[in-house]
């Protein structure tokens, strides 16, 4: 047991960089992004600064991915892996006004299929630095079990 | 279903093959009493990244990219530390085991069985999340459609199925050679794993580099092809590699290859140089 209880101390101890995001209000204003084989459908060309929800379903035969690009086009200031054919996944990625790139990439090579995606100034926080990637809530909300925040211990993103 | 398939596969495959290798290990050494300690480290990152993936997935809050990056960058050089630990380790576990001092075995095993416990569940924790949100998502659209879930599973199964046939294999090798082909396969995923985790690192903008390529050969290893598939989940190769994640990579490889084959092979040396880690 005693090894169980220095695990738990262990995820205890992974869980304090976690930084949560609410997508609470934005899941209604999620942007639905529809990858083909040959074709990136952004449901939107621009979207207020702060948070921003990505929905990116796959309607091709090939696992894809999705990325929001800095406009150097290099840049990476969002992306979402293993999207497997049927699968919608969702991005959550915080931006600050200004021009962005956005891509999808099936088949997972190459430069992916581009568009351009603008930020508009909403007032609300753009880059957040790495510490502090929660979103200023407007009231400090219980962190419940339910949202996930406060035992999330594993996780990576694939390349 | 196919392209499903090969990602339950892949993000499978490689905590597979270390809780194989863990387990088989102990299986030879008869010390099975450690063996509920590393499965219940397993239960828990399996439980721990389904809740989590499920919380995230169907309640009102994301991870957001930055954070998945960090966690994921972080995770993966911790991996890469206990299961460095865990290779010098039993090299010199091997080494009394060969000189049969029984004692310095047991007390050996006794600290290392937590450390063990703890390689499976940064093994299984390390691509937990990401595996957990990709089966909720297949979950979800089972409305529309079941192929994308039972593909995923059936990966996820393949990947268990490959992890047992590791261990049916290394398990039948004599000790010596267990500990050397164990331990070096374990130094090639621990390097693929560091790698793994420059490139997310580089993702993330926290380290620079991305867009420099060191080799890109897509063209004949297409990453949804299934020998794509099983490179990537089981050394972590990417094929396209940045300089600094090849130069991670070989920083890491040719060092501990070498100390570990010198290691294995000089049965007379007391001291053994092992990284900080222990």
């Amino acid at each position: 047991m005693r090894t169980v209880l220095k695990l738990l101390a262990l995820a205890a101890a992974l869980l304090v960089p976690t930084a949560c995001t609410d997508t609470g209000d934005a899941v209604s204003g999620a942007i639905p992004v529809r990858s083909t084989a040959d074709a990136c459908e952004v449901g939107a060309a621009e979207a207020p600064s702060g948070n921003l929800v990505f929905e990116v379903t796959n309607d091709g035969p090939e696992v894809t991915e999705f990325y929001l690009l800095a406009d150097d086009g290099l840049r990476i200031i969002g992306e979402v892996e293993n999207i497997g054919p049927g699968l919608t996944r969702t991005l959550v990625v915080q931006a600050g006004p200004g021009s962005y790139v956005t891509a999808c990439k099936p088949g997972m090579v190459g430069d992916g299929i581009r568009g351009t995606f603008t930020v508009t100034d909403s007032g609300a926080a753009g880059d957040v630095d790495e510490d502090n990637a929660a979103l200023p809530a407007p009231a400090p909300q219980p962190v419940s079990v339910s949202t996930g925040c406060s035992f999330t211990n594993a996780t990576t993103s694939d390349r | 279903m196919l392209a499903n398939f090969l990602i339950g596969l892949r993000e499978g495959l490689e905590a597979s093959l270390v809780v194989g290798i863990v387990v088989a290990y102990l299986v030879k050494t008869g010390r099975t009493r450690s063996l509920p300690r590393v499965w219940a480290g397993v239960g828990i990152a399996v439980a721990v990244s389904l809740a989590a993936g499920a919380a995230l997935t169907f309640g009102p809050r994301g991870l957001s990219f930055e954070a998945q990056e960090a966690i994921g960058g972080s995770l993966s050089l911790l991996a890469v530390g206990f299961v460095t630990w865990m290779i010098f380790w039993m090299a010199r576990t091997s080494r009394h085991l060969r000189h049969d001092l029984e004692g310095k075995v047991d007390a050996a095993l006794a600290t290392g069985g937590a450390g063990l416990a703890l390689v499976a569940v940064l093994a299984v924790g390390r691509e937990g999340l990401e595996t957990a949100l990709f089966l909720w998502s297949a979950t979800k659209a089972t409305g529309t459609t079941t192929q994308p879930l039972l593909g995923a599973a059936l990966g996820l199964t393949a990947a268990v199925a490959l992890g047992i046939l590791i261990y049916r294999g290394a398990v039948h090798l004599d000790l010596r050679r267990f500990f050397t082909v164990t331990g070096a396969l374990l130094v090639v995923v621990a390097a693929g794993v560091l790698s793994y985790g420059i490139h997310d690192l580089q993702e993330a903008g926290i380290l620079p580099g991305l867009n420099s390529l060191a080799f890109d050969v897509s063209a004949s290893v297409p990453p949804t092809s299934w020998y794509g598939t099983l490179l990537k989940g089981t050394i972590n190769f990417s094929p396209q590699t940045t300089w600094l994640e090849l130069l991670a990579w070989l920083a890491y490889l040719v060092p501990v290859m070498t100390l570990f084959v010198r290691n294995v092979r000089s049965s007379r040396v007391r001291r053994v140089p092992v990284p900080a880690q222990t």
